[in-house]
């Protein structure tokens, strides 16, 4: 099958089976999880997962319902996301937390969690153990992106870790569970966990220049709103780093700051070389991310799924915004 | 040169110098105590109710020269000073504790060495040490060092600060303590938390203290005048009081880090080992359970100073579990507590005010399960592999949440997943520490789960500088809690009883659901379906781990549902009567959660307070009588299980919640809290 139908037809599948899913959910969750369901984004952590079982023979019911799982995380951590960051909007239209209330948002984001967990438990004990030291990555990521707000000295290295927790964990996890599906040895299954996490790293430098680069290139989230929230990302702590001045610092600092100021904090931090620099950090991410399929090499159904693999890379630096 | 022999050398003669060779000789162990006299003016010092239990456990029995407590009050910034529950105190002078401990280290047989320690180096028989004293120098060889030499500078440079206390005349005071804490600026995450503390000293006295963690360039004058300042905001008598006596200020560290307390082969304990809450100020309450700690590690190995190093560094890291410790992230762990405290400062539901007490307190005793001596033994390495298995999991991302699974009730989903795994006729696996633990924190995150914001609360942004920006941590702090703990019970699960995975998910399905449906219509709802289901899960996966059949499985589930209505009939009863509750919540805290039994008991789904003496004493009546039935069905339940060991564990935490409702303190009906207003229909 041509690598682009395969990875739509597996979309389809996934998506068939995480409405199944959140069908069964009870009432208040389903009722706020299904409209989530039925505005899907892109997929992007199942087709990853899809493109890794490429590298050779799965069961592709399996990978299907691994898919659902790694759809239901996110999805999980989406809404808790928007609870600790008091979004208004989520895929166009009004958060979880706005709907219910943050109470009834957490339980709903609870309870996909849950969902995960039982389709994992099923799915074997490999697999469970896998989703399972991933989830509890993707909540420690949670914690550190919050316990630095504010922090204008954070420093790459820290914002390195973060990302790889809050972002890479869950990338990496659909490379590793591919693999698994794949029955690939220790050389092979490392390479991919790599390229997940350093594919997830690059997608995280990558969204958070997109938070900043205005609503125009955004798709209904609002420009550079996490700034108001005090965490800054990859180009404000870029800018930051090479300030020549405190004039960023303070303008990030000050308790009066609204929506109506993002504009010259993005102005500053362009000036600044902030995202430039952004953009360097996720184009060497990326290139790692690249470099580490190397050992895939081979033809064949290997081949087919290294081909998948760079499919998912390419179009994730192409729908970049810097 | 003369040289003195002894086993243990212990310098610095304040009250943990005194309280460790007070302890060591108890143990009959030859120690010697260096005294360097005390510079400075004394001062008053607060010693909490766990403080006072360790030093009754030294031989302390009279307590003449202590003012007694009525309560500790928490105020944030200019908010409502509110009672921390469950926390006791008295107020002492410190020359007076600092004379009785050494008195009672001679009397039990250590002797006294005046002077102070100019060196001490590594000898093939431990440590020898040079103490220049008024006689000239002694060399003295000892096994074991104990630095108890109070603040060491330079240390720790995260965590070193000062702090300033002065007693003032203030006819007005009552006898509560109070702890007056800053809100944290939103938009400074290096900032360090100052706090404030009135400490009441006898008739019209009180004793002002401040601290201040930083390298703020401050005198002591003017932080303890900064100090009277933010007072006087709130209560104006502050604005002219009248100082009595000296100002005694001096260096801080609260830069806590277990490893540290074992530096350079010598046992460091109280403030030279950075155990200082940097909230507080508190430190006394830690130098004498560190001096005890200490003692006792050395007298389990007296022939070998490498390993009471060790023990007592395990030993430290276990009881100040994420306390205070520095490490890469401190900083911004740091600010994360305080943000979480002061954004939750209003909030009286069980999480926040869990952490609010295991911050700022200076850690109660757990409240004992009666066990006898024989299923102690058995219990007590499981339990405590469990409980080092969750702490581990937890302390180093979230160390103030790992506070909390080392204090408070003996109640432990662990204990009762034990429970179930012995009534199947199984002996508990080492590996199955992991599933024990797991139960611990999942509880812990499900708590989380009732934590949610109240609806109609004082916006406590109202008090916090600048609230319209930044994240809303109050709702951040459920979801992070529920996420982080939920998640590291579930690895714990997966990785150490695989087999209970699906069941442990399936459990998170039905708590949510069983919480969200109660949310969404509190009128038919149970609101003990959600405890029933807390209590069940970890007997049930007990028997399953175990492999019980099914008599012994429904048996268990019985028990679990039971005793789980009955632990929250008696959080409603505890709440009542004024508390404290095991969950440190109150009535109103309960029915705003809706979490309360009192709604369905009285037929009154929409009740929001329960305000009247008469309707309180028949909510009362109703409530305990409600929780006697449940614990007999519980008992009854267990008395079905098959295997006397575990009928017995299980008896014995049914017995220690009945122990608790039957136990109204005299002054119950007086306790009413009369500010609250009856909106009930």
């Amino acid at each position: 099958m041509p690598e682009a139908t395969a990875a739509t037809a597996h979309s389809a599948q996934v998506q068939d089976r995480l409405r199944g899913l959140v069908a069964g959910l009870p009432r208040p969750a389903r009722d706020l999880v299904t409209g989530f369901v039925d505005r899907p984004g892109k997929r992007l952590r199942s087709t990853l997962l899809g493109a890794a079982a490429r590298c050779g023979p799965h069961d592709p019911e399996r990978v299907v319902r691994l898919g659902a799982v790694v759809e239901l995380l996110h999805l999980a951590s989406l809404v808790h996301d928007d609870v600790i960051d008091r979004a208004p909007t989520r895929r166009g239209a009004p958060a979880a937390h706005l709907v219910a209330g943050p109470e009834l948002a957490v339980l709903a984001g609870l309870s996909c969690l849950a969902l995960a967990g039982t389709e994992a438990a099923d799915l074997g004990t490999g697999p469970n153990r896998l989703i399972s030291a991933a989830v509890a990555h993707l909540a420690q990521g949670e914690l550190l992106d919050v316990e630095r707000a504010f922090d204008t000295t954070y420093t790459l290295a820290d914002y390195d870790e973060l990302v790889e927790r809050k972002t890479g964990a869950l990338f990496r996890l659909c490379c590793v569970l591919g693999a698994a599906e794949a029955r690939l040895g220790p050389p092979r299954a490392e390479a991919l966990a790599a390229f997940g996490r350093q594919l997830g790293v690059a997608f995280q430098i990558l969204d958070d220049c997109l938070d900043l680069a205005g609503p125009a290139a955004n798709s209904g989230k609002p420009a550079g709103t996490d700034h108001l929230l005090g965490l800054f990302g990859a180009p404000t702590l870029c800018a930051l780093r090479d300030a020549p001045s405190g004039e960023l610092a303070a303008l990030l600092l000050d308790p009066a700051l609204t929506a109506a100021d993002l504009p010259r904090v993005r102005t500053l931090v362009i000036a600044y070389g902030g995202m430039s620099a952004a953009h360097d950090l996720a184009r060497a991410a990326h290139d790692e991310a690249l470099a580490a399929l190397a050992p895939l090499g081979g033809l064949g159904d290997g081949g087919a799924g290294r081909q998948a693999l760079l499919s998912v890379a390419t179009s994730l630096w192409r729908e970049a915004p810097c | 040169m003369l040289t003195r022999c002894a086993d243990v050398l212990v310098v610095g003669a304040g009250p943990a110098g005194g309280a460790t060779a007070a302890a060591l000789a108890r143990h009959g162990l030859r120690t010697l105590l260096v005294d360097g006299g005390e510079p400075g003016a004394t001062h008053d010092v607060a010693l909490s109710a766990s403080a006072m239990d360790s030093l009754r456990a030294l031989g302390i029995a009279a307590f003449d020269g202590v003012w007694p407590v009525e309560g500790v009050d928490v105020r944030f910034g200019d908010g409502p000073a509110r009672p921390l529950p469950g926390v006791g105190a008295a107020v002492c002078d410190r020359e007076w504790l600092r004379t009785r401990l050494r008195g009672l280290a001679t009397d039990l047989g250590a002797a006294l060495l005046p002077g102070r320690m100019t060196r001490c180096e590594p000898h093939p028989d431990g440590h020898r040490a040079m103490i220049a004293g008024g006689a000239g120098e002694v060399a003295v060889l000892a096994r074991h060092v104990v630095l108890a030499t109070g603040s060491l500078p330079g240390r720790r440079p995260h965590g070193e600060g000062m702090a300033v206390v002065q007693r003032f005349a203030l006819p007005e005071r009552d006898s509560r303590m109070l702890l007056h804490l800053t809100p944290p600026s939103p938009a400074d995450p290096h900032e360090r938390p100052a706090g404030i503390w009135i400490l009441p000293a006898g008739p019209g006295r009180c004793t002002v203290g401040a601290v201040r963690i930083g390298d703020r360039q401050e005198s002591a004058a003017d932080l303890l005048a900064s100090a009277i300042e933010r007072l006087a905001g709130a209560d104006p008598a502050f604005a002219t009081a009248r100082p009595l006596g000296e100002l005694v200020s001096g260096p801080v560290s609260t830069g806590f880090a277990p490893a540290l307390a074992g530096y350079e082969g010598r046992l460091l304990v109280g403030d030279a080992a950075g155990l200082v809450n940097p909230f507080t100020g508190e430190g006394l309450g830690y130098a004498v359970q560190s001096a005890l700690l200490a003692a006792d590690a050395i007298a389990a190995h007296p022939d070998d100073p490498g390993a009471a190093r060790e023990a007592y560094v395990r030993r430290l890291a276990r009881a100040y579990v994420g306390h205070f410790e520095t490490a890469r992230h401190a900083a911004r762990r740091y600010h994360l507590a305080w943000r979480v405290l002061a954004a939750t400062a209003h909030s009286d539901q069980p999480i926040f005010a869990l952490a609010r007490r295991g911050v700022l307190s200076a850690g109660e005793a757990a409240e004992p399960v009666e066990l006898n001596p024989d299923d102690r033994l058995y219990l007590g390495p499981f339990l405590a592999a469990c409980a080092e298995t969750a702490v581990s999991a937890v302390r180093e991302e979230w160390p103030f949440i790992a506070r909390l699974l080392t204090t408070g009730s003996g109640l432990r989903p662990a204990s009762l997943l034990l429970a179930g795994v012995v009534a199947a006729g199984a002996h508990p696996r080492a590996e199955l520490a992991g599933a024990g633990a797991a139960m611990d924190l999942a509880a812990l995150g499900a708590l989380s789960l009732i934590g949610a914001p109240e609806a109609g609360a004082p916006d406590a942004g109202a008090t916090m500088r600048g609230r319209a920006r930044g994240v809303d941590w109050e709702s951040a702090v459920t979801v992070l809690a529920c996420d982080f703990l939920l998640s590291q019970a579930a690895r714990l699960v997966a990785e150490s009883a695989p087999e209970a995975s699906w069941a442990f998910a399936d459990w998170l399905a039905e708590l949510t659901r069983i919480r969200a449906e109660r949310i969404a219509d509190p009128g038919t709802t149970d609101a003990g379906d959600l405890f029933a289901a807390l209590f069940e899960f970890p007997v049930r996966i007990g028997a399953q781990l175990g492999g019980a059949g099914t008599a012994v499985m429904e048996a268990l589930r019985e028990f679990g549902a039971h005793c789980g209505r009955a632990f929250l009939l008696a959080e409603d009863v505890l709440a009542l009567r004024g508390g404290p509750t095991r969950l440190a919540t109150t009535t109103r805290a309960m029915l705003q959660a809706r979490t309360s039994m009192i709604p369905q008991l009285l037929g009154r789904p929409g009740l929001t307070a329960v305000d009247q003496q008469y309707v309180r004493a028949t909510t009362l009546a109703a409530a305990s009588r409600a929780c006697r039935a449940e614990i007999d069905l519980a008992l009854r339940a267990a008395s079905r299980v098959p295997v006397a060991r575990a009928a017995r564990i299980l008896r014995a935490h049914v017995l220690t919640i009945s122990a608790s409702i039957d136990a109204p303190s005299a002054d119950v009906m007086e306790r009413i809290t009369p500010d609250e207003t009856c909106d009930c229909p």
